[in-house]
């Protein structure tokens, strides 16, 4: 199942590199061909496991399954030895194998469970099909988190970025549904231009034109970013998003018209005014859109036009 | 009017303190975000019964005096802890919006 899945090559990648060792359980129940077919049924329900390795002296010599207790259960040796019911040849596999034999392993046989011995020969773990998933979700979970850390790293790194001509460059991931945070690239971009003396006014509408564009990206698209160039003469504010894009941009840009869900309304959302206040707010302002591809606003204000500067 | 002065008419309960000297030129009453942002002024108190954290922003891209939240609401936490750290005068009433609004204007305080 997980090595078939053509195209999903992390996956893929990650049964070749994990060992089985890492995805295995260790806690693993054995019982000894003396005890009877009645105490391993009892275990199995107990546990829900849906077999057990049959250990004597340290070795493993059989697996009792579940399937050998409803056998016995029907024909009636249920309170027999495990030692004349279990099966005795035992397929298993070496701790230091690549989890992608299992995977192959659980392909080719119709058993759902695989005891792992050590490079003596002795048994020290037990896989299953659904320890191989849990494991790969935690590795590709974490690998997701490393990229995304990766992004942030990279983003801040950018924010301290000035190039020539003196422009400080910004960008912002926008996620959608993420009300929480909508607001910091616009929270950034007041406190930047603040700090460089910006005319309140022009701070106050760049501020505005942002955030309007922030929350958009969390309402209306399947996330995104900001992307701010500021300079001495002006600042552009770009929102790019991945979509759904608008299907009529005029229609959106009409004040009032929204499609906002209830629950967004609750909070304060869908007046159908944030476009046409990004447009109230901007000097200069662009909005491309594709269905199927996503919105690109592009929002400029220059910075000396309301008030000019001290020191001109 | 101070804004100190408006807290001890309308007995509001501070939610996260004024600025010392603090002025309110005017009001605005509504709890649609980008309406706000269209159309509060500088220095007006905002009275809204959205108690989220977005409100703190709406606020601080406005440069208001203060946010009042009317019909008892109380904030959210994380907007209270996003007032605090940016200044944001928030404040609480059981008054509902009209009547704050209605004894804001019986202050004196209109729009500008
Ligand atoms: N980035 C986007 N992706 C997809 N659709 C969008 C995007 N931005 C806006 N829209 C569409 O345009 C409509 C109008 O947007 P606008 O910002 O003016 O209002 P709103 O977001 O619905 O409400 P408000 O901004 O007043 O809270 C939205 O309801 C949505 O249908
Ligand atoms: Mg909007």
């Amino acid at each position: 199942m997980i090595g078939t899945a053509n195209g999903f090559s992390v996956a893929h990648e990650l049964v070749y590199t994990l060992k089985v060792r890492d995805a295995m359980r260790t806690d693993v129940i054995t019982v000894t061909p003396e005890n009877t077919l009645r105490e391993v049924q009892v275990l199995l329900r107990e546990h829900r496991f849906s077999g057990t390795p049959v250990l004597a002296d340290g070795r493993l010599v059989g697996i009792v399954s579940i399937e050998d207790i409803i056998n016995a259960l029907d024909r009636g040796h249920i309170s027999q030895r495990v030692a004349d019911w279990m099966t005795r040849s035992v397929v298993t596999i070496q701790d230091n194998m690549p989890l992608s034999r299992a995977v192959e392993f659980f392909q080719r046989y119709p058993y759902g469970r695989l005891p792992v011995l050590d490079s003596g020969g002795r048994l020290c773990g037990i896989l299953t099909p659904s320890d191989i998933i849990a494991r790969l979700m935690v590795e590709l979970n974490r690998l997701a988190e490393d990229a995304a850390r990766r992004e942030t790293d990279l983003m801040a790194r950018a924010g301290t970025r000035v190039t020539d001509g003196s422009e400080l460059k910004m960008d912002f991931r926008v996620s959608a549904g993420d009300f929480d945070n909508a607001g910091i690239a616009s929270a950034r971009i007041k406190a930047v231009l603040k700090e460089r003396g910006v005319d309140a006014r022009i701070v106050r509408r760049a501020a505005i034109a942002t955030y309007e564009a922030e929350t958009n990206i969390v309402i209306h698209s399947m996330g995104g970013k900001i992307h701010t160039a500021i300079n001495a003469e002006r600042v552009l504010v770009e929102a790019i998003d991945w979509g759904p894009g608008i299907e009529d941009v005029e229609k959106a840009m009409q004040p009032g018209f929204s499609t906002a869900s209830e629950l967004v309304r609750a909070m304060g959302f869908g007046a159908g005014m944030g476009l046409p206040n990004i447009q109230k707010c901007a000097d200069r302002f662009e909005i491309h859109s594709t269905v199927g591809s996503g919105t690109h606003l592009r929002i400029e204000l220059d910075l000396r036009s309301a008030v000019p500067q001290g020191g001109e | 009017m101070r804004l100190s002065q408006l807290i001890d008419e309308l007995k509001l309960q501070v939610l996260t303190p004024p600025a010392p000297e603090a002025g309110v030129t005017g009001g605005y009453a509504s709890d649609l975000l980008s309406d706000v942002l269209a159309n509060g002024e500088e220095g007006n108190v905002w009275i809204t019964i959205q108690v989220h954290r977005n409100v703190a922003a709406v606020a601080s891209y406005k440069d208001f005096a203060a946010v009042i939240l009317s019909g008892g609401r109380q904030p959210q936490d994380d907007l209270r802890d996003v007032a605090e750290q940016e200044g944001i005068c928030l404040l609480s009433t059981p008054l509902s919006t009209y009547e704050v609004a209605g004894r804001l204007y019986a202050l004196g305080i209109a729009p500008a």
